[in-house]
């Protein structure tokens, strides 16, 4: 089975919710090791990873959205991109690899324990499952103010 | 006679005089200038049939101008200043539709005058040409001062077309519309210092409309989008031919200024313009080619990256070859476990030797590898410095056409031009540096007639200085002019709703000097095309804060203002000293440590809530690292009967106690990462052996918190 069709989605859990990001946004995900914390940030900038000597910016997705669960291993790093720029975000694991029809999400209605934002496309239901999955897009994630806080742009 | 026929025969008129009037820049003989008068005659008539006396009174003018000069038999060398002159007005005649047009940077009357009541007693001899040409001639035709500004102009105008794709599609981002703005005011600027007239007036024009559209005169339609793309292919055919010679140019030329003007007089334009083929010309440009190889500096950069690599991976191996002999140690302690007669003991013993050998075998390699990677990497480094000649050499031009524009004088000194810079900080160092000159002439020196009043010689002194300081390079740019005024500074801020009052009321003067760095500033009442138009100074700082530089505005003791840029001279590698601090390593460059001391506590001084280290001398103000990089970080105690280690630095009476000092390291010097890279508490970040990256403190930066 090929992933490369744009509808496909990488399925993680973070914080006892769900999230989808397209596979086409995603690069790779490593392990939580190596991360240099970075002084003069706020809590939702985990730190600096070195991926094959390309040096990256990690994120707490937990932390901007207000995410509290108290079991979280937050062990793995999920690289993230957009066009050129390649960031990362902590995640507790990779639940799927699906494909979800664009129809498939609707909108952000209910009250999901977090706070909308911006970058939320929508939610999408896995069948027999009652756990909402909320699906967002790299794009606009990357220029949200958070995640430019600490840029030049 | 209609309109169009008008603009017809005044195009063929116009058509027919440039090229002879641009002969004239290389010409001797003065039977030229017979012809010219023919083609002013009929410039003359081509006027007088549609009634507009003004331009046919400026035609009719030229036309005695040059009847006298092929009376006077006065070579074209001497009066290369009207000949620019009047070129200019040509081409700006073309675009002329009626006779009160304000159109242009030409004041139709002036010209009138000056040529109607021209002095001819005031050209110059042959004899004080040749004296003069000298200077000029460095400027203008120095082809590594045209070749480096062409360079420039060509990625600025390349970077355009990126811009207009994300304009296209969205065309409200306003921040691109500012991009924009920018990068065509700075392709205005540098076309002018290379004598790039023809670009120059399109860049020009074209600022115009996207101020327009900044402002919200205008929207940006399909037309203007159309045009954007159009004119950059044409700024590009330009900076292949500079020069406007041949028709199909000259076409495009007017086209495209016709769509602007066409564009901000709210006419909507359907005709797509039309664009010069391109081929010809760069058939032209490749012809030259000597013994120089030119490299992209990507590749040159590729290569020193590579070697960088291969600097992290000795260092690796350094590490492993001391495992190697800590295994060399325990080979010979469990040899020693035997007696000498056990068969054990002589096995172990030859494969201790072996292994002995192979060891210093690698050591030896690795040592001599690491000196090869060394000098790969400092030659390579050297490839990349080129010296500040290149930039520094353009602006006496610049200086001596902005003083000429604003009618004033200008002396300028300059120092320093020898010393060497990586080549990406010369490139980027030049947008900011030409502001700081122009806007040093325009806003800074004063007017002969106000010098005078205040007792100073006419002419006024600009000074532009460089200067090396440990690893940074410090060019600060003087003048003698009227300097900062304080309360105009304060009145503009908060009248631009850049400061609140109540703040700007606080600030000390120092403070309130540097609030012309924000967007958007700028005291100069009036548009100039000088430094008007509130772009520079924001501009200025964004690329030398790019640079990991600083830039700031001060008063001169004796008068008038400095500007003073500070960049580090290199951004490759790097020596340093590895430091702890609350559990975390950090980078801390060489060239900032005066020296390191392990010392007792109870050597620090303390003063009040200031804890100072006395030391070569001199007081130095103790700083916590740990609590400053670690908020949560309990402080430090007193630590009195504690052995403690201090970093005392060079530039600043500052010394940081660190938790542990580790090792010095050449490191390899890495950006940090883009959506990091605002925080200026750190210069760079690197990678130490195991793979982690180390965050690379930025010491001036540091001391001031």
């Amino acid at each position: 089975m090929s992933y490369d069709n744009h509808n496909s989605y990488i399925i993680f859990s973070l914080s006892g919710h769900e999230f989808a990001v397209k596979l086409t946004e995603s690069k790779q995900v490593v392990p939580f090791t190596n991360i240099t914390p970075v002084p003069f940030t706020d809590k939702f900038v985990a730190g600096i990873y070195n991926f094959h000597n390309q040096l990256i910016a990690v994120f707490r997705l937990d932390v901007i959205l207000a995410l509290n669960n108290l079991d979280s291993p937050k062990t793995k790093i999920l690289l993230l991109k957009n066009e050129n720029e390649l960031f990362g975000v902590m995640i507790d694991r990779v639940e799927a690899i699906s494909s979800i029809l664009e129809e498939e999400i609707t909108h952000l209605d209910g009250n999901y324990g977090l706070e909308k934002t911006d970058f939320m496309r929508g939610v999408y239901r896995r069948k027999n499952d009652s756990k909402p999955v909320i699906v967002i897009s790299v794009s606009s994630l990357i220029q949200s103010d958070i995640f430019n806080r600490y840029s030049l742009k | 006679m209609n309109g169009n026929s008008f603009s017809d025969s005044l195009h063929k008129s116009v058509d027919g005089i440039l090229p002879e009037i641009a002969r004239l820049k290389s010409e001797t003989d003065t039977a030229i200038y017979d012809s010219i008068v023919k083609e002013f005659t009929g410039l003359k008539d081509v006027f007088k049939a549609v009634k507009w006396f003004k331009f046919f009174d400026v035609s009719a003018a030229l036309m005695k101008y040059f009847a006298k000069l092929y009376e006077l038999k006065i070579e074209p060398n001497r009066i290369q200043d009207d000949i620019e002159e009047i070129l200019l007005f040509l081409n700006e005649l073309k675009q002329i539709r009626e006779e009160n047009s304000e159109a242009g940077v030409y004041n139709h009357n002036k010209l009138r005058l000056k040529y109607q009541l021209y002095d001819f007693s005031k050209i110059p001899s042959p004899a004080d040409i040749k004296k003069e040409e000298k200077p000029k001639q460095k400027i203008m035709d120095d082809p590594a001062v045209v070749k480096m500004v062409k360079t420039e102009l060509s990625e600025l105008v390349d970077s355009l077309e990126n811009h207009y794709n994300e304009l296209a599609r969205n065309p409200g981002n306003e921040e691109k519309i500012r991009t924009i703005f920018r990068v065509i005011h700075t392709i205005k600027g540098n076309s002018a210092t290379i004598g790039f007239t023809a670009l120059n007036k399109i860049a020009h024009e074209f600022e115009f409309m996207l101020g327009r559209i900044r402002d919200k005169h205008l929207n940006v339609s399909d037309a203007v989008l159309s045009l954007c793309y159009s004119s950059m292919d044409f700024f590009k055919a330009l900076l292949n031919a500079p020069e406007i010679n041949d028709s199909a140019f000259m076409k495009s030329y007017d086209s495209i200024l016709h769509s602007i003007q066409d564009i901000v007089s709210g006419k909507s334009i359907n005709s797509s313009v039309e664009t010069v083929s391109i081929q010809s010309v760069n058939a032209v440009s490749s012809a030259q080619s000597e013994s120089i190889l030119r490299v992209p500096m990507h590749r040159i950069d590729s290569v020193i990256n590579w070697s960088g690599e291969l600097h992290l991976a000795l260092l690796q191996t350094r590490e492993d070859i001391k495992k190697l002999e800590a295994l060399n140690k325990e080979l010979k302690k469990l040899k020693e476990s035997y007696s000498s007669f056990d068969e054990n003991y002589i096995r172990l013993d030859s494969v201790a030797d072996k292994y002995n050998e192979i060891t210093s075998s690698i050591e030896k390699r690795y040592n001599l590898t690491t000196q090869i990677g060394y000098e790969i990497r400092t030659r390579l480094m050297d490839v990349r410095m080129v010296t500040l000649k290149g930039l520094f050499d353009r602006f006496p031009r610049i200086v001596r056409d902005t003083a000429k524009s604003l009618n004033k004088e200008v002396d300028l000194e300059i120092s320093g031009s020898e010393m060497n810079v990586d080549k990406k900080i010369l490139e980027e160092l030049s947008d900011p540096m030409m502001h700081i000159i122009r806007n040093a002439v325009d806003h800074g020196i004063d007017l002969p007639e106000e010098r005078k009043k205040k007792n100073k010689s006419s002419k006024g002194h600009l000074s532009v200085k460089a200067e090396r300081h440990g690893s940074e390079i410090i060019i600060t740019v003087s003048d003698d002019g009227e300097g900062f005024n304080i309360e105009k500074i304060k009145a503009k801020a908060v009248e631009k709703k850049l400061a609140a009052e109540d703040d700007v009321k606080l600030m000390n003067p120092d403070e309130v000097v540097q609030l012309i760095f924000l967007p958007g500033f700028s005291t100069k009442d009036t548009v100039t095309d000088i430094s008007g138009r509130g772009v520079g100074l924001d501009v200025v700082m964004q690329n030398v804060q790019k640079l990991k530089g600083t830039v700031r505005a001060y008063a001169n003791k004796a008068g008038g203002s400095s500007f003073e840029i500070k960049v580090p001279l290199s951004l490759a590698t790097e020596q340093v000293l590895y430091i702890e601090s609350s559990g975390q390593k950090y980078a801390v460059p060489m060239n900032q440590i005066r020296k390191m001391d392990k010392i007792s506590g109870d050597l620090l001084e303390k003063i009040g809530s200031n804890i100072s280290y006395f030391t070569e001398g001199s007081y130095f103000s103790v700083k916590f690292l740990n609590t400053m990089l670690d908020s949560s970080s309990v402080i430090t105690d007193s630590s009195e009967d504690r052995i403690i280690s201090v970093l005392v630095m060079k530039y600043y009476p500052v010394a940081f106690i660190v938790d542990k000092i580790l090792k010095k390291e050449e490191i390899v010097v890495k950006s940090l990462p883009e959506n990091l890279d605002s925080l200026d508490y750190f210069s760079g970040v690197t990678i130490d052996m195991n793979g982690k990256p180390v965050l690379i403190l930025n010491i001036p930066r540091l001391v001031k918190l």
